[in-house]
């Protein structure tokens, strides 16, 4: 028998793979090389020492802008959306498991959301703003201009998770004598609540580094990305990069704590 | 199960007394796609009966007893249970549903929970009884079901006649007056059939009132009080297992018996 060869494809997609990898790692991998510049480190390579001088400079120093006050208003803002976000998509999916009259109006009118430039929803949603005098903040404007972003996705996402989701367990609760409420508690959340956590870890992800949407709407205070951008202008040290990495650190932390809190929900769900 | 005492079915009725616990009157169910799938059937169940609905495949036998607990909503006729009338989405329909048990094909058993959580589910929740007292029926339910020793598994642990059988523990330990079983051993591998079976039996003999779907010839013909017969959404023939095999009146029952008795 011939030995196992490998086809040219293989070589061609695994070649690929590893730019794509490259790509997406290696800036980032760059930039925390970066960030443990030494004192007298610029902005570029080479190194010049190694200190974690600019990761403390972050917290130490207010010329590199305010960037705690930014996290701050950034992390709460992510998570009111994601509460937000999966009170509202678990609704409409609950909903949607149903045809009833209006449905794909509701439905197109939703995701066409997602269609609209998002600087132009940031913009509108300036006006409008400014149409009713109220002044644009981050916590009003801009969780709105979050959640036309957020809710779409989520929205798509929970239409998923209900098409697989057995209807057969409810019609057991209800067999029973349990009431709507209490199927929901008792049956149709905990097989629901991994995803719903990988919902809200979605919801937190997008409103976390929302950019465009922002932009044009978050008042006189800045978000994190918007205190990040304004920063690549002025800022000229090493810090920039120290934020950045502290950030990502930030962000990876948050995704091993969900993927731990999913497996924890769904150890037993054998079917 | 060698000492298995088939009951009198004459002596039956006679012991009873023939308290109406389910009356169907004229049901008519239409699906959504405008199928007419139940054309006016009727029948009335006493208490301590166990009637078998027999049928072939889309005759309407599964939708025809999900409408009596109000899983299946129907658009013309009645129905009532001890008396109270089941419409679908009414209100209060879940404390009509509590006396009304229901053993699902694919046993529906709550993944997330275990099989003691799955019965005491109802009980603690619904019927207000104590964790502790609820714990003590359901490993009584357990042990008359025979698998005691498996309470704290979860089902995706237990194979599916094991399954069927917590399943029928379940609906048991809500104490209901009534119960209802679609097609129970459809979904098992043959070996594991009888032991549901059994279960179903000795249920029987204890004076449950029963209405079963189900395909299994011998447990109709031993344990049935009564079979209906259901074609087209039609009621056929309501009768003794005896005169239903032995002696079929009607043309499409003898047909359907031709089929299934090889």
């Amino acid at each position: 028998m011939d030995k196992y060869k490998r086809s040219l494809s293989y070589y061609f997609l695994a070649a690929f793979f590893g730019l794509f990898v490259l790509f997406l790692y290696g800036p980032m991998l760059s930039m925390f090389l970066l960030s443990l510049q030494g004192t007298k480190g610029t902005l570029t390579f080479p190194m010049r020492g190694f200190s974690f001088y600019w990761l403390q400079s972050v917290f130490a120093e207010q010329r590199v802008g305010n960037f705690v006050e930014a996290f701050g208003r950034s992390f709460s803002l992510a998570i009111i959306i994601a509460l937000i976000t999966v009170v509202f998509s678990v609704l409409a999916g609950l909903a949607f498991r149903k045809q009833f009259k209006g449905s794909s109006a509701i439905f197109y009118l939703t995701i066409s959301s997602l269609i609209v430039p998002s600087i132009l929803v940031s913009l509108g949603i300036g006006i409008l703003f400014s149409l009713i005098n109220l002044p644009v903040q981050w916590f009003s404007s801009a969780l709105a201009g979050h959640l036309t972003w957020t809710l779409p996705f989520a929205f798509l996402i929970m239409l998923g998770i209900f098409g697989r989701f057995n209807p057969a367990y409810e019609e057991a609760a209800r067999d029973l004598g349990a009431s709507e409420t209490t199927t929901f508690w008792e049956v149709i959340f905990p097989l629901i609540a991994a995803s719903v956590v990988g919902v809200a870890l979605l919801g937190f992800t997008l409103s976390y580094d929302e950019f465009t949407r922002t932009s044009l709407i978050s008042g006189a205070t800045n978000t994190l990305p918007l205190e990040i951008f304004g920063m690549t202008t002025n800022v000229t040290s090493p810090a920039l990069y120290a934020l950045g990495t502290l950030t990502t650190i930030f962000s990876f932390a948050l995704i091993g704590v969900t993927l731990f809190t999913i497996q924890f929900l769904s150890r037993r769900q054998i079917k | 199960m060698t000492n298995f005492q088939p009951r009198s079915h004459s002596s039956n009725t006679a012991i009873l007394e023939t308290k109406p616990i389910i009356v169907a009157r004229d049901v008519e169910k239409w699906y959504d796609n405008g199928f007419h799938v139940l054309k006016g059937v009727s029948s009335t169940i006493n208490q301590g009966e166990v009637v078998v609905l027999m049928g072939p495949s889309g005759s309407g036998k599964s939708t025809f007893i999900r409408t009596f607990n109000g899983l299946e909503p129907y658009q013309k006729g009645r129905i009532e249970i001890d008396g109270t009338l089941i419409a679908h989405n009414q209100k209060g329909i879940e404390l009509l549903r509590r006396e009304v048990g229901m053993v699902f094909q694919q046993f529906n058993l709550f993944p997330h929970l275990t099989v003691l959580k799955n019965i005491t589910l109802g009980p603690t929740h619904l019927r207000g009884l104590s964790k502790p007292q609820a714990k003590a029926n359901a490993m009584q339910l357990l042990a008359k079901v025979g698998i005691a020793h498996q309470a704290n598994k979860y089902p995706g642990q237990l194979s599916g006649g094991q399954q069927q059988r917590v399943a029928i523990a379940r609906a048991l330990a809500m104490q209901p007056k009534v119960m209802l079983f679609d097609e129970p051993t459809s979904a098992l591998d043959p070996e594991m059939v009888r032991e549901v079976l059994d279960v179903m039996r000795s249920l029987a003999e204890s004076g449950m009132t029963m209405v079963c779907v189900t395909h299994e010839v011998g447990f109709a013909r031993e344990v049935a009080d009564r079979i209906i017969f259901l074609a087209d959404g039609t009621l056929v023939a309501d009768t003794t297992p005896d005169e239903f095999f032995n002696n079929p009146k009607e043309e499409r029952l003898q047909k359907f018996l031709a089929q299934i008795l090889h």
